[in-house]
């Protein structure tokens, strides 16, 4: 019986560095998402008394009708995992990820008495250190103070989930979102001293195209960050070879120039004679080192930087393919070609796709990392991009949760089972 | 995949295998035997495309997503899992459009916000309800075994919670229960 009632009300939680996905079995196989952010609202202000606002913090679709126009807006607004990781003490951002974990259960949850609580399935980065898996344990115990909302709960890493919602046990998986990459090999179990972290993702891209829309005269717009995201995701393209995409641009404008209305405003965007810059989006994310960005560099465009977070190293410039190299020689020389020959692309920042009319000059991020594999010698690299890659921890999340059996308790020394915290 | 207020649409279907079985090879077997096409985690036939996304440790339940299929190939794979499990659970996603649709055919109010659960009788089955009128999302589900394939019950619910009918369309306009 417990275990008919588990597989109903499995839920499943990615705390993803800019998107926070999340929703029960239920939903079947597209989560909700939010960003992963808080607002901290100013108490103390005369409007917040007057509107008789009792909350502390805001998440979620409320947001934006609680923005103050204020100086101290960017204080606070809290991204609680921009770099993938929450400090220990950093207690705003464990308040944020509170509500949002609160926030999420609370919008699901049923009212009626059969309800006992979820079987949350969570999932926060391979680089996470152990405090961060007790701390959430510790919010998910804390919220059923007020009402019940988990009767148990797991984490997971992202690599694993993106593994289990693609049912490969034996894979590379390369998980990019916004803040960072991850690049994970797996044989059952992630192989975690041969994990490496690159500190980019498609937020690099974004600060590229800020760049790239200045230069075009669109400097004012620039500074809004998701209208810069929605410009690069509109743009930016993959070049299978950036010089003879360049070239290929440079003789035929009408094949690559771009115009882009933003809906609901008066904007209206045009890339003409500077279309070319759209292939260098897509070439940052996987090779920041090309000499052309040193232009961008030295204009004052941030480097993404090394830096090393708790334990872990991530690299800023490193390119994608040696990453993928590096991770996979760390593993035993036997199962290396097992892990070349499955390597499972996923998180938003592979969401690229081909514009009609430019096959072959663009190309999906599955044949760009394919290509940099074979020009490092490594020939017969199998890389796929699983469906619908921004929500496949999510789903991840969900098959594990649905597939543990409900008496299967947590036990550290694994890092699986079930906590029960109700 | 679409979102929003266009809608969405899914079919899972959740099958528990006869007790003492042999697991699900059992179903393999006769899917094969049906002339479906198992292609990795695929199923294929016709206008049906459907995927196994997971089976519980014990080995007791499977769940296949089915990605599209016309009615009678619907029908026609659900008949066959009816005959070599247990039952199955079929649970229709819906969002946006095709909640707002689903919801008005079927004859449910659904509130503006909260979690609304009920359930109603179609065709003689018992259908569930849960619907998360903040998220604009949907979840019907019903438990089928071999009465309700071969009354056509399960194609009628089929037919009416994806609108396939004649008159879809028109309770779009009468409830506007999400965003
Ligand atoms: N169609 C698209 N083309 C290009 N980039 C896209 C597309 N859709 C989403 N992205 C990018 O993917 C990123 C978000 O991906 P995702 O939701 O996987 O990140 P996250 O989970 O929040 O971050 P992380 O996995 O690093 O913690 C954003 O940078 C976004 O611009
Ligand atoms: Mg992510």
């Amino acid at each position: 019986m417990s275990e008919e009632y588990k597989r109903e009300y499995v839920f499943g939680l990615d705390y993803g560095t800019s998107d926070f996905k999340f929703g029960p079995i239920a939903l079947g196989e597209v989560p909700e998402v939010i960003e992963n952010r808080g607002y901290f609202i100013d108490r103390s202000s005369l409007m917040s008394r007057i509107m008789g606002v009792d909350r502390e913090i805001v998440v979620g679709k409320d947001i934006p009708r609680f923005l103050e126009s204020r100086e101290d807006l960017a204080e606070r607004m809290v991204y609680p995992m921009r770099n993938g990781v929450i400090a220990k003490d950093d207690e705003r951002a464990w308040r944020v990820i509170r509500e949002l974990t609160r926030y999420a259960l609370e919008s699901f949850a049923p009212s009626d008495e059969e309800f006992e609580g979820f079987y949350v399935v969570a999932s926060i980065s391979i680089v996470s250190p152990r405090y961060m898996y007790e701390r959430l344990f510790e919010i998910f115990r804390d919220l059923n103070r007020d009402r019940v909302l988990v009767k148990a709960a797991t984490i997971i890493p992202q690599p694993l989930a993106v593994a289990i919602s693609q049912k490969t046990p034996t894979c590379t998986v390369v998980e990019s979102g916004h803040g960072n990459t991850q690049i994970c090999p797996i044989s059952m179990y992630p192989v975690r001293n041969a994990v490496i972290a690159l500190n980019r993702g498609g937020g690099a891209a974004n600060t590229l195209t800020m760049e790239i829309l200045k230069d075009a005269g669109y400097g004012d717009l620039a500074k809004e960050e998701s209208f810069v995201r929605l410009v690069k995701e509109k743009i930016g393209l993959i070049p299978r070879n950036l010089d003879e995409a360049i070239r290929y641009a440079k003789s035929n404008p009408e094949k690559v120039r771009v115009s882009l209305k933003i809906p609901g405003t008066r904007i209206k965007i045009l890339l003409d004679d500077m279309a070319w810059t759209r292939f260098l989006i897509g070439e940052f994310i996987f090779n920041p080192g090309h000499e052309i960005f040193q232009s961008y560099f030295a204009r004052g465009m941030p480097k993404p930087s090394d830096i090393k977070i708790g334990d872990t190293y991530f690299y800023g410039m490193m390119d994608m393919a040696e990453a993928v190299i590096m991770s996979v020689e760390r593993c035993s020389i036997e199962l290396q070609p097992h892990l070349y020959s499955k390597i499972l692309l996923s998180g938003g920042n592979f969401s690229w796709s081909v514009p009609e009319g430019l096959e072959g000059i663009a190309v999906r991020p599955d044949e760009k990392l394919r290509q940099q594999l074979l020009e490092k010698e490594i020939e017969g690299a199998n890389v796929s991009i699983v469906e619908d890659p921004k929500y496949s921890v999510w789903r991840g999340c969900i098959v594990y949760g649905y597939a543990v059996p409900h008496d299967y308790e947590w036990k550290w020394e694994r890092m699986e089972g079930w906590m029960y915290v109700a | 995949m679409s979102e929003g207020s266009l809608g969405s649409r899914e079919i899972r279907l959740v099958c528990r295998l006869q007790p003492g079985s042999q697991g699900i090879d059992v179903v393999l077997e006769a899917l094969r035997a049906a002339g479906y096409t198992l292609d990795g985690n695929s199923i294929l036939r016709g206008s049906l495309r459907a995927e196994f996304r997971a089976t519980s440790l014990s080995g007791d339940e499977a769940m296949i997503l089915v990605k599209s299929a016309e009615p009678d190939e619907f029908r026609s794979l659900l008949g066959l899992l009816v005959r070599e499990c247990w039952y199955v659970d079929v649970y229709y996603h819906l969002r946006g459009g095709d909640a707002r649709a689903a919801a008005g055919g079927l004859g449910i109010q659904l509130p503006e916000d909260g979690v609304y659960r009920s359930r109603v009788r179609f065709s003689g089955v018992e259908l569930r309800v849960d619907a998360y009128p903040r998220h604009g999302a949907l979840t019907i589900s019903y438990r089928a075994g071999w009465r309700e394939v071969n009354s056509g019950a399960a194609l009628k619910i089929h037919e009416r919670i994806l609108g396939m009918e004649s008159g879809r369309g028109i309770f779009d306009k009468l409830l506007g229960w999400i965003r």
